[in-house]
């Protein structure tokens, strides 16, 4: 097959995940109406949640190092079952570029470009992230630093410029709800932004990192993200309180109260423009992931060929995937958390159990280092 | 597709031509004969009979028995160097023979040796290199019987002097710019860096018009594969004529079809030596002043020499400002377009009643307003620069002043639009080097921007940083020090001269550390100074 | 609109022939063939308001009536 670089320092691999992160906050109403004023502290509770399955993740990428999910696959399950079980991650893939892009025209159609056809919208979007897909993938996670910076900024500003808003007793009361929604929405975020970090077992091998210091780079990047998810919730709750239960995009609520000098009011436009392109660098990354398994599913040489009939598929897909937006949120809210679960944290966790269980990763280990003696 | 296809066979059939052709022995190839009458003949076959070529044919030696003679161009020569230390000697010398015992062998050694009065003298065999010699300002002297002949260096033109550059004024810094002379502009280069390593390698490039062309670097700082890359491109040019050293931008370069450019320019001597200390290769090219680097950078267009010779504050500001104003002028018609067109809502109520009255009257969309504005100002700054002197002035006043005024209050363009492209226009000669790519942005932009408004505009961005990653100059990252990932110390903010203590890693190999340390100046003060105070 | 749809799809085949056929591997062919053909159906589909069932609608629907899981 085609030898993949260790082209990405791990500085680009730690913001990329930060980054990656900080797209999926903009989809805070998937979980905020559920758990309302407490989906802060869901985030919290989440991210420590999905921690034994980052490590998981972590493990998997140590034990197989240079080989990417559809290799480990093959390693693992055996040739057949092992296809089967890619191709599943291949619909996955697919699945998620999709329905980000579904989001991404939605939200763009209905707020700033409101007589534009959602085709068009969606259109020309993949067409960029096709262009920068067929560049390689260090194009992708170049800028990830300057984006996390960006959205750092923009973060603090408004922060500072509704602090007039803000009032704490939004917060309150604490955990007083009923223990089921507290528990749907810590599923629901531990499998829509977090449980998305499977894809970077994906781009693994293109990392340039020894195995042993990936802890030391996913973790933090992991944690930057989720607390950035924090803040941002936490910003949204203090602004809106209980009414962020009725806003599509509670962040874009809170940043129409945004107002310089009572001339730049209605900072909404600044939203619009992290979302678009936070969500480029995530569907650009998608989109990639998804190529990648395709052309090793099929053991091509390479991926650039299928860029674009795949782009037709993914753009045809997020326009027929759902009958009506309520649909989208009610499969988000209620079916998706388990679905993806599955896919998310299963599938690895099987995965590493049954690689141990069948000491791939010793023999892995006494493969390299007879190669390394003989050479 | 047919025409294409004729094409690719008809170049690919003249190539075989050519290469049939060199087989073929040239004149060039003959060697000297040491028929004097013979040899003169071929070379007037060769050169025709121009004006400016002088034969002159003379007798010297021992009783005036030998026969010689001198070619060379006039105008190319240093006629003072011709009489007096070539032509005078020969004459007076009488006692030739005398030293034929000894180590010179025959009379063309003891004329090279002890007669003629040069410190630059080669011999030659076959009459190329002859003709070669002469055309570059040379004097050639033929004897009678000798197979070889003596090329001795006597250049001597007008040339312009040093002076100020015309396109890198600076307040603070030298003002020395390179010449159109090549001995020159290799000179000014080696008087700042006295280093032994500093090495210039010379080439000639061009069939016909043979242009010299130095590569000059640092030895142990330059990446040794970025050098032989830059020779063996180089090399492989075969064009008939370099004229200036654009030509052999652009037949080097990595990335043709992009609007960035990949390989940098400077007229100033203290940038290129500083460039050269930093690991870059500089090529000086003979009969034009501006001198090429690579690899480039993109920030290096937003780096000027002043930067480094004021204070750090200051410079950084201004390095922020025009990081600023790039944005401004590839954007600010495009914004202004997507705003009036698709987000009315954004813009401050009284900012937009005023734009409201002022596009009352005009009869185009804001997108056709502006494509008109850019290009009348295109029009404008093109025929500024081509005006002769006197009336370039007159034009300027007239076209800025009364273009502006007359077409608001003939209707045809809004008052906000023509401050939009004024501020446009002005902010683009912020960032000189990269004004030719920023006006084709600007058109991409604004073209994007009217049709998809500020999502448009958004997604032109960001394919314009997708373009500017993909970008390589000689191996390097056109967009290095852009993206926070290392080397951030010279790029947005310009840190103390004391804290960029490595070379850029990507560029130079070997010698990385620069003799700096870390430390800020020393406030050491020695003995008593500032120890008498004012009461 | 189908009109459009053609000029999209060809200009699609026009840009990628000439690196399939420099290729010259056959499993890119098929897989691209495959590919394409299914895209070219389902915006056909797409465009002429046949509702096509996602296979994603199809899961969740699986998983909340049949299987019962859900919130």
């Amino acid at each position: 097959m085609k030898t993949q670089k260790a082209s990405i320092t791990p500085l680009q691999f730690m913001f990329s995940i930060t980054c990656f992160l900080r797209s999926s906050s903009l989809l805070s109403s998937f979980f905020a109406p559920i758990s309302k004023t407490d989906s802060w502290l869901v985030v919290l509770i989440a991210s420590v949640v999905c921690l034994p399955f980052l490590w998981a993740f972590i493990m998997l990428m140590k034990a197989f190092p240079g080989k990417n999910l559809i290799e480990i696959n093959d390693a693992v399950f055996g040739r057949i079952a092992g296809k089967i079980i890619s191709a599943i991650y291949l619909w996955f893939f697919l699945t998620l570029t999709s329905l980000n892009l579904r989001d991404l025209g939605g939200f763009v159609g209905k707020s700033i470009m409101l007589k534009t056809p959602q085709i068009v919208i969606i259109t020309v979007f993949i067409l960029l992230c096709a262009w920068a897909v067929s560049l390689g993938l260090d194009i992708v996670t170049r800028y990830s630093v300057v984006f996390v910076i960006l959205s750092s900024i923009i973060l603090v500003v408004t922060i500072a410029a509704t602090s007039n808003h803000m009032r704490l007793s939004n917060f309150l009361p604490i955990l007083r709800q009923p223990m089921k929604n507290i528990i749907q929405s810590t599923n629901i975020v531990s499998t829509i932004p977090f449980g998305e970090l499977v894809i970077f077992l994906m781009i693994m091998p293109q990392v340039n990192i020894k195995p042993k210091k990936l802890g030391r780079y996913f973790l933090p990047g992991f944690f930057l993200g989720a607390f950035l998810i924090t803040l941002v919730v936490a910003r949204d709750i203090a602004i809106l309180g209980n009414t962020i239960t009725i806003f599509a995009q509670p962040s874009f609520e809170t940043l129409r109260m945004v107002s310089f000098f009572e001339v730049l009011t209605h900072m909404e436009i600044l939203f619009a423009i992290l979302l678009i392109i936070l969500f480029f660098f995530k569907i650009s990354l998608l989109f990639y992931v998804s190529m990648l398994a395709m052309s090793y599913l099929f053991r091509l040489d390479s991926y650039k060929p299928l860029i674009l009939p795949s782009a037709a598929i993914i753009v045809v897909y997020s326009l027929i995937i759902f009958k009506s937006k309520t649909k989208h949120l009610e499969v988000g809210r209620e079916t998706a958390p388990f679905m993806w679960f599955i896919f998310e944290f299963l599938l690895p966790l099987l995965t590493l159990i049954i690689a141990y269980i069948r000491k791939l990763p010793q023999k892995e280990k006494d493969a390299r280092s007879k190669e390394a003696a003989s050479a | 597709m047919y025409t294409f296809l004729n094409k690719k066979l008809r170049y690919m059939l003249r190539q075989k031509e050519d290469e049939a052709q060199k087989k073929q022995p040239d004149n060039e190839e003959k060697l000297i004969t040491g028929n004097l009458t013979a040899d003169l003949e071929l070379i007037r076959e060769m050169m025709g009979t121009s004006s400016d070529i002088k034969v002159h044919e003379f007798k010297y030696g021992e009783n005036s028995s030998q026969k010689g003679a001198l070619l060379f161009i006039d105008g190319l020569v240093n006629n003072d160097v011709v009489t007096q230390s070539i032509l005078k000697p020969l004459i007076l010398s009488k006692s030739l023979n005398n030293y034929q015992a000894g180590e010179m062998k025959n009379t063309l050694d003891i004329v090279k040796q002890t007669v003629i009065y040069s410190g630059d003298i080669v011999e030659r065999h076959t009459i190329g290199e002859l003709i070669e010699g002469c055309l570059s300002g040379d004097t050639v002297f033929l004897s009678e019987g000798f197979d070889k002949a003596l090329v001795i260096s006597s250049k001597g033109w007008d040339k312009r002097e040093v002076s100020e550059p015309q396109t890198e004024p600076v307040v603070r810094g030298p003002r020395e710019g390179f010449t159109e002379n090549f001995r020159t502009n290799t000179a000014l280069i080696r008087r700042r860096i006295k280093s032994p390593h500093l090495r210039m390698d010379h080439l000639t490039i061009g069939k016909k018009t043979d242009t010299n062309v130095c590569v000059v670097y640092l030895e142990g700082v330059a990446n040794p594969d970025i050098v032989d890359t830059v020779k063996v491109r180089l090399k492989t040019i075969s064009t008939d004529s370099i004229i200036d050293s654009g030509y052999i931008e652009q037949y080097i370069e990595d990335h043709p079809y992009s609007i960035f450019q990949t390989i940098g320019y400077s007229e100033k001597p203290d940038v290129i030596a500083s460039r050269i200390l930093e690991g870059r290769i500089a090529v000086v090219v003979d009969g034009t002043p501006f001198v090429l680097t690579m690899p480039m950078l993109f920030v290096e267009s937003f780096q000027t020499a002043e930067d480094y010779y004021i204070k750090p504050y200051f410079a950084s500001m201004t390095r922020l400002m025009r990081f600023f104003a790039f944005f401004l002028t590839v954007s600010a018609p495009a914004i202004f377009v997507a705003l009036t067109t698709y987000h009315q809502e954004f813009i401050p109520t009284t900012l937009l009643l005023t734009i409201a009255a002022a596009r009352e009257g005009t009869p185009f969309p804001a997108f056709l307003e502006a494509l008109i504005m850019v290009f009348a100002f295109e029009i404008l700054r093109e025929a500024g620069l081509r005006l002769p002197r006197p009336v370039g002035q007159a034009i300027s006043i007239v076209g800025a002043l009364v273009m502006g005024e007359a077409a608001v209050s003939a209707g045809i363009v809004g008052a906000p639009m023509v401050i939009t492209i004024a501020i446009t226009a002005v902010a683009g000669f912020v960032v000189p080097d990269q004004n030719d790519a920023a006006s084709i942005l600007r058109l991409i932009l604004l073209f994007l921007a009217s049709v998809l408004g500020a999502y448009g505009l958004v997604l032109g961005f960001l394919g314009i940083l997708i373009h500017l990653a993909s970008l390589k100059s000689f191996g390097v990252p056109y967009n290095s020090s852009l993206a926070f990932l290392k080397n951030m110390q010279d790029s947005y903010i310009r840190m103390p001269l004391w804290t960029m203590t490595k070379r850029p890693e990507s560029i130079a190999k070997g010698d990385i550390q620069r003799k700096q340390y870390n430390t800020p100046p020393s406030s050491e003060i020695v003995n008593n100074a500032g120890s008498m105070e004012d009461n | 609109m189908i009109l459009i749809l053609i000029i999209g799809f060809s200009a699609m085949l026009l840009i990628d022939l000439p690196r399939l056929i420099k290729a010259k591997q056959l499993r890119l062919f098929i897989v691209y063939g495959g590919i394409y053909v299914t895209a070219f159906t389902l915006w056909l589909l797409f465009l002429l308001r046949i509702p096509v069932v996602s296979p994603f609608t199809l899961l969740s629907d699986f998983f909340k009536h049949v299987l019962n899981i859900s919130y």
